[in-house]
């Protein structure tokens, strides 16, 4: 059903998702690029902050140890641990420390590596901010190491993710499936569109236009909405043409068989040979009746409702009728039809067209019905939203290879060549249509009992009905 | 002579209906222009009107429809088109009668006639000038004359074919008719194989007239053979 759209919108949505997915990646492991290099920079410029800060309280450290002695120097160290929670030693540049206090284990490893006064190093020591530098003060090297107590999680420094990071991953999430959706939508939501319009060009209503709906697209997909207005307008203007000239050309038809009516009375009264007269008014009525079927054929297909007032009708009344007058007329030729099924069903159609379409079916049944045959009408409702009428004969059917056809113009069996009713194959086709444009299906099949049609009509008048189309 | 004006744009058809209703005691004049019909029916001198409702410049709708500004004139409408809107225009307008073409032209004689009678009787305001008794059967009356039938007050509109059927039919109530006769009579010719045309009529004249009050139908097959009007 929304298979594109599935599509569109998983493909958008898992490429977005990666993409974002590559992001984070590439922002919390890059050791290669602009961004790691800019961050080298830095972590390198607060190191080196880090080290001018103790190196400046280095020399401070320095001058109160000559000037003031030992004293002076532990009290100053004291109020730098009070203050800053900053353990300090003050070296020698032997490694030594002044006040005579031990160092621990790893600066002392990493004094080894380390010398002078361009002794410098700032780095993490489990939970701790190693910085060490040397410097020189009055012309003596002095080395000072600083403790600095770290935040918490501050040594995960590589690896920081903000604590609201749920909130944050879902919030992307959704605004990815958002984006994703839109743009799925964007793109099939005409193509749907499109879709169900070709469906009703392809059920004979060519009134169905597509651009209006578009807004005002200039994409393709609009393009493509108004090239399939312009090709159904075309159409139709080829069907119209085509049915007003079936019309025109009845039309003309009808005027020397008129002619030809008044000449034949004539001939009459000159006591010409009856018989054959009688032969010829029987043919010029069967001529009428050609011209009056394509004529009602034509108008059924041109496919516009205005001719065509649908109202709330009893199908089942409708039906039974006709299967009255049927039968009434076959009762004089010694075959009959019968009625079953339900009595009570109402739908919305043109009573006219579907007592012709009905009656056609029957008539048709009955003209392949032996003698002391029955035909059966069977008229139920299904699913609750359609009414199915069955009209079985037990005349020999049709070839299995015709039957997609027998609901075609002018299709006959190709042997039933004599004309016993005057039909030439149009009523059939009239019913085929008038189905059709009440929304309906029709198809014929053979069994064992003989040959039945089938034909299913909407209850509610669904958006395949002219009226419903051209809104 | 009754003078009748067909406007038609089919010259050779007015021809034809002019030679074949002289002898039937009408003068036929044809108009083939819609404007020029309806100045003529306007001048008086014509007793009826048969109008083609298809006619290039003023269609045969819009002649009917400025006479009836003016003129009681009877007309009686043509139409090649068969399309029921027309037919139910052409009467709302006030034709007094409607022919699909092709048409016998004895039934148009038939309607002519009729028409002319009801509209004399109309004009002398008496309904009682019936030429000859009606046949009765029912609730049913056909007036012979007139060609008309009553079903209690309401008319009912028959062809010809139909309502010589029903004239036959009446006068054999109760008989059962067989269907080679009913073609013979009412068709003028013999019963064809698969001829249906006696079926489709009989049929069509059952559904105008519609089921007796009291529920029978009031045309019964009688299988085999043919019909059986119920007394």
């Amino acid at each position: 059903m929304h298979r594109l759209f599935i599509k569109l919108f998983f493909g958008f949505l898992a490429f977005t998702l990666a993409s974002m997915a590559l992001s984070v990646i590439l922002a919390f492991t890059a050791s290669k690029g602009p961004w790691s290099e800019h961050r080298q920079r830095v972590r390198h410029e607060r190191q080196e902050m880090f080290r001018q800060s103790v190196e400046l309280y280095g020399y401070g450290a320095a001058a109160v140890l000559k000037d003031e002695g030992m004293e002076g120097y532990l009290s100053y160290r004291q109020r730098f641990l009070e203050r800053m929670r900053t353990r300090t030693w003050l070296l020698y540049p032997d490694h030594l420390s002044v006040s005579g206090d031990p160092l621990p284990e790893q600066v002392q490893n990493i004094l080894q590596e380390l010398s002078g006064e361009k002794a410098a190093r700032v780095d993490v020591l489990g939970s701790e901010l190693l910085i060490l530098t040397g410097f020189s003060h009055r012309e003596e090297i002095w080395i000072m190491v600083a403790l600095v107590p770290l935040p918490p999680h501050a040594e995960r420094l590589m690896f920081r993710f903000p604590k609201d990071l749920g909130i944050r991953f879902w919030s992307s999430i959704f605004l990815a499936v958002i984006l994703c959706w839109a743009i799925a939508r964007h793109i099939t939501g005409p193509i749907a569109r499109l879709r169900s319009a070709t469906r009703n060009v392809a059920a004979g209503n060519l009134a169905v236009r597509v651009a209006p709906h578009m807004g005002n697209r200039k994409d393709e997909l609009g393009l493509l909405a108004r090239d399939f207005d312009a090709m159904t307008g075309r159409m139709a203007d080829l069907l119209n043409s085509r049915d007003r000239l079936l019309r025109d050309i009845s039309h003309e038809l009808r005027s020397p068989l008129a002619r030809m009516a008044v000449a034949l009375e004539l001939a009459r009264k000159g006591g010409g040979d009856t018989a054959a007269l009688g032969r010829m008014e029987m043919e010029m009525e069967r001529l009428n009746t050609m011209i009056g079927e394509i004529l009602t054929l034509a108008r059924l297909s041109s496919g516009n409702g205005e001719d065509l007032p649908f109202e709330k009708i009893n199908f089942s009344r409708l039906v039974m009728d006709v299967v009255a007058d049927a039968d009434f007329e076959a009762q004089g030729q010694r075959r009959s039809v019968i009625f079953s099924g339900t009595e009570e069903i109402l739908l919305e159609g043109s009573p006219t067209l579907l007592h012709r379409a009905v009656e056609n079916v029957i008539r048709n049944a009955l003209r392949y019905t032996p003698e002391e045959g029955e035909v059966e009408v069977f008229l139920a409702i299904e699913e609750e939203n359609e009414a199915v009428l069955r009209v079985s004969d037990p005349g020999p059917g049709v070839p299995e290879k015709d039957l997609p056809r027998i609901f075609e113009p002018f299709y006959r069996v190709h042997d039933d060549r004599d004309r016993r009713t005057g039909g030439v194959g149009l009523g059939l086709a009239i019913t085929g249509q008038a189905i059709r444009r009440h929304g309906g299906s029709i198809r014929a099949v053979n069994h064992e009992k003989g040959f039945s049609v089938n034909i299913r009509l909407p209850l509610k008048k669904g958006g395949d009905s002219p009226a419903a189309l051209s809104s | 002579m009754l003078h009748v004006l067909v406007i038609d744009d089919d010259r050779e058809l007015t021809a034809l209906l002019a030679e074949f209703m002289e002898p039937e005691g009408f003068s036929v004049e044809g108009i083939q222009d819609g404007a020029k019909g309806l100045e003529k029916a306007l001048s008086g001198k014509a007793d009826l009107v048969v109008l083609d409702v298809m006619m290039p410049g003023m269609g045969g709708l819009e002649v009917l429809r400025r006479l009836r500004e003016k003129s009681l004139i009877p007309v009686i409408m043509l139409t090649a088109r068969g399309e029921e809107v027309d037919r139910i225009i052409g009467l709302e307008i006030g034709a007094d009668d409607y022919l699909g073409k092709p048409f016998n032209p004895r039934e148009l004689v038939a309607r002519i006639r009729a028409v002319l009678r009801r509209s004399d009787r109309e004009s002398e305001g008496a309904g009682t000038g019936e030429e000859s008794r009606p046949l009765e059967l029912g609730d049913v009356r056909l007036y012979p004359g007139s060609r008309r039938v009553l079903r209690g007050d309401e008319p009912v509109s028959l062809t010809m074919v139909e309502f010589d059927f029903l004239t036959l039919f009446l006068s054999h109530a109760g008989k059962t008719m067989e269907r080679e006769q009913l073609s013979e009579e009412v068709l003028g010719r013999p019963l064809g194989n698969y001829d249906r045309s006696v079926d489709v009529h009989v049929s069509s004249l059952r559904r105008k007239l519609g089921p007796r009050p009291d529920g029978v139908e009031r045309i019964r097959a009688i299988r085999g053979v043919g019909y059986l009007y119920t007394e």
